[in-house]
């Protein structure tokens, strides 16, 4: 698995909405939501599980076009994460069981 | 008379029944050294070190260009001791890192030890320990072989996100109940008929697995009855908010805790001579994938893809479908868990060797894998007295 680079910019505009799970023809994620998520997935679990620092932890989510930024709440161990003031998503963790998305 | 009789059966049981431990201990290799508490270190300096220390530590661009092999630590461990060692990219002997598919191999194991307990077996149907599957005639083994059936599209670096099933699953709309997810997907093929790699068909294990254990050692399991007897305190299995262990991708721990998780398959799943692993569960990962023998299964093979074993891959060649060993200058007994950018495990039986590195290239296929473990085994001819 990776942090792979965003596709295309064009990828702001929502994706066809399916019936998920689906595989051929895509999920119902557009890329910039998928973006956030990753964010404050893999920001949550670089502080909070592999420990390291936090200009460490930007470079290694660093993805093209860099379009979420995250925001570290080091007193309840959890990440947000926002792209273009609308997209958002939360990452926390739990001792022993690392960090997950919330919703 | 007839009492007599019964007793002298009973006494026979007994017999054989108090003889069972012991036999079972009798299979694990003797005479081991093993890690207690940390690895002792006899560094061997020389030609084959330099050689290593070049091909894998020399940088080629700047960090913000994530150009070339970046390697973040290279652990050699010979006949228990660790004979080359180091570090780089601001990564320390007590730095945990994120292993991705790395983590499949150590949730098969934990399916192995669930087994060993009697928990599951790897012939019930999924269904007996889960709810969330729609083909019930799928088994546990089905899945350790990746051979589910299910529809499932592993790429995601050169397509559009949104066609990808691991990014998907981990960071999209199956994200928080990641075995759901996996477990409604279309049925493509019958299971155990088509072999497919797929972090999909590893987390729907974890998630049957997890059906299968008692609900109260649930949370704890990978670190009571594995990671805990290995010594592996720096290990972390993240969990999804459904509580599935992501056994696809996100099991953390130190490369020399990874190195103690490959010196466990080094003594056939023994560890400070009590076996954590049942018999035989070890040849059976490294043992080529049965499913993957199937024509089809090899069309869906994958360039540079070593031939894979279950959850764990082998350099093992396969003459019947002309397949070479995909580290040619390495023993062919060597077997891998493998993660993106670079993570590995890698077990050489023949030559007392585990051979861990942890990296991050992103630029895929910029390191020499055969050259990288020729070296490993030419640094423990140096360090053998």
């Amino acid at each position: 698995m990776s942090v792979p680079v965003l596709s295309r910019v064009g990828a702001l505009v929502l994706a066809v909405a399916l019936a998920a799970p689906a595989c051929k023809d895509g999920y119902d994620n557009n890329d910039a939501e998928l973006a956030v998520r990753q964010k404050a997935k893999e920001m949550c679990s670089c502080v909070f599980v592999m420990k390291r620092d936090e200009a460490w932890c930007r470079a290694w989510t660093k993805v093209t076009p860099d379009v979420a930024k995250a925001e570290i709440d080091r007193e309840r161990k959890r990440v947000t994460a926002v792209a273009l003031g609308f997209y958002r998503s939360n990452a926390s963790f739990r001792e022993g069981l690392g960090c997950a998305l919330e919703q | 008379m007839q009492s007599w009789s019964s007793s002298l059966s009973w006494l026979a049981l007994a017999g054989l029944l108090s003889q069972w431990p012991a036999t079972a201990s009798a299979a694990c290799p003797s005479g081991v050294s093993w890690p207690d508490p940390d690895w002792p270190q006899a560094l061997a300096p020389g030609p084959a070190s330099a050689a290593l220390d070049e091909l894998a530590f020399t940088l080629v661009g700047s960090d913000p260009e994530r150009r070339g092999p970046r390697t973040d630590g290279v652990l050699v461990v010979y006949q228990g001791r660790i004979v080359y060692e180091r570090y780089a990219r601001g990564f320390d002997v007590d730095s945990p890192h994120l292993t991705w598919s790395v983590s499949k191999s150590m949730m098969s194991a934990l399916v192995g030890v669930a087994v060993g307990e009697g928990w599951i077996d790897l012939q019930d149907s999924v269904c007996d320990h889960y709810d969330q599957i729609d083909e019930c005639s799928m088994t546990p083994d089905d899945l350790l072989s990746m051979g589910s059936g299910l529809e499932w599209n592993e790429g995601y670096e050169d397509e559009p996100y949104h066609l990808s099933s691991v990014i998907a699953m981990l960071y999209g709309t199956g994200a928080l109940d990641m075995g759901a997810f996996v477990g409604h997907h279309p049925q493509e093929a019958p299971p155990g008929t088509l072999y497919r790699y797929s972090s999909g068909d590893t987390v729907l294990l974890s998630a049957v697995l997890a059906g299968a254990l008692p609900s109260a050692i649930h949370d704890s399991f990978p670190h009571d009855f594995l990671f805990g007897p290995l010594g592996m305190t720096s290990a972390v299995f993240e969990q999804d908010r459904a509580g599935t262990f992501v056994g696809s991708s996100y099991a953390y721990a130190t490369p020399r805790d990874m190195a103690r998780f490959g010196y466990l398959y080094l003594h056939d799943g023994c560890w400070n001579d009590e076996r954590i692993l049942p018999e035989g569960w070890v040849d059976d990962s490294r043992a080529v994938n049965p499913v993957f023998l199937d024509e089809a299964s090899y069309e869906w093979s994958r360039d540079g893809d070593a031939v894979p074993g279950r959850q764990w891959w082998t350099n093992h060649s396969v003459p019947e479908l002309a397949i070479d060993s995909v580290w040619p200058d390495v023993p062919e007994d060597a077997f891998q868990a493998s993660g993106h950018w670079g993570q590995s495990i890698t077990v050489i039986p023949s030559e007392a060797l585990v051979v861990v590195r942890t990296a991050d290239d992103r630029e895929s296929g910029v390191f020499d894998k055969n050259r990288f473990l020729e070296l490993a085994v030419s640094i423990a001819h140096e360090a053998a007295p």
